[in-house]
């Protein structure tokens, strides 16, 4: 599938390729990278800046800079399949893509190859727990599940991606034990 | 832009079956019928030349109700896709487009993996048929591209 880029006209639509081809988002993730690290930010959300980026740390109600242990166990209690939608997002963002909530299309994220600005998003997302987590998210458990699913996304011109995320018998809530988690990426397609 | 000059035979019984037979290679396969499978001529020989801009045969001389079936008419002619062009025999039909695996439940990952084990290569669609409605989805595995 080729990028359908945004603009109100195929000028700006050439504009927005060429501005997004220029500025790929591996360089502006690292930008950010080095801005934060710089000045030593701290803030309350974003797993992926803390753990995978190592340029945020996250602050306890009152207590200081909490380790990725900490963090993981916290998390955990407040979603159990957070580590899954953890890794199942690092996976997307490792590979560049632009991760954004994908709930009003009835699903967990929506990619964008390039900025979001320029581009429309290409896939619609859904985590999926695999091994012994398996269907512990609720999501495609019936065939009704699937045709809802593949229908909504194709009405607005996305494809179902699934990335089924296998724990592999870790019950570690440390981030650490994502190392052995594999994701198994399928498209859905009618 | 048009290529060699292709023929298909067809006939008016019941076999279904359709030839391929290039006219160029005609002597060719006259001298030489004992190393080749033996070729039966009809008598209702339709004729095409080879489209390049519609990367498909114009059929321009048809005869045989085949043809009341077969083909893709663009622009008030009709053409033979390369598929319909090479020979196709019921006994020998060669790899088949998908296998198609009827379910009533929504299989799970680990059962299509098994189903697609299975196929031996050949892709593997799962039929959902329900009060006359018919779907066939495709669970293919992907690998998401890493991005500049």
């Amino acid at each position: 599938m080729a990028p359908r880029w945004k603009g109100k006209d195929a000028k700006a639509k050439k504009d927005a390729e060429a501005e997004a081809l220029k500025e790929p988002m591996s360089k502006m993730v690292s930008q950010l990278q080095s801005s934060l690290v710089q000045f030593d930010t701290r803030g309350f959300l974003s797993g992926n800046l803390c753990y995978s980026l190592k340029c945020l740390k996250i602050n306890g109600s009152d207590t200081g800079p909490q380790n990725d242990q900490e963090l993981g166990h916290y998390m955990k209690s407040k979603k159990e399949t957070f580590l899954c939608f953890y890794k199942a997002h690092s996976l997307l963002k490792m590979k560049n893509w632009v991760v954004r909530p994908g709930a009003q299309y009835g699903a967990d994220f929506v990619v964008h190859r390039y900025h979001p600005s320029r581009v429309h998003s290409e896939y619609g997302v859904l985590v999926l727990s695999d091994g012994d987590d398996k269907d512990l998210n609720g999501r495609l458990r019936v065939w009704s599940d699937v045709h809802c699913t593949t229908r909504l996304l194709g009405s607005v011109t996305k494809i179902l991606l699934v990335l089924y995320v296998n724990k592999n018998d870790n019950n570690n809530e440390s981030p650490l034990c994502l190392a052995n988690y594999t994701v198994e990426e399928r498209t859905i397609t009618r | 832009m048009e290529g060699k000059a292709r023929g298909c035979s067809s006939s008016e019984d019941s076999d279904d079956e359709v030839y391929l037979q290039n006219a160029s290679d005609e002597d060719e396969l006259g001298s030489s019928s004992g190393s080749m499978p033996k070729l039966q001529f009809r008598n209702m020989k339709s004729k095409g030349c080879w489209n390049e801009e519609m990367g498909m045969g114009e059929v321009i001389e048809k005869n045989g109700k085949m043809w009341v079936t077969t083909g893709i008419v663009r622009s008030g002619k009709i053409y033979s896709s390369i598929e319909e062009t090479f020979r196709f025999r019921k006994s020998s039909p060669g790899d088949p487009s998908f296998l198609l695996y009827l379910s009533r439940g929504h299989p799970s990952r680990a059962e299509i993996e098994a189903l697609e084990r299975q196929c031996g290569g050949i892709p593997l669609k799962i039929c959902l048929a329900t009060e006359g409605r018919v779907s066939f989805f495709s669970f293919d595995k992907v690998e998401l591209p890493v991005l500049p």
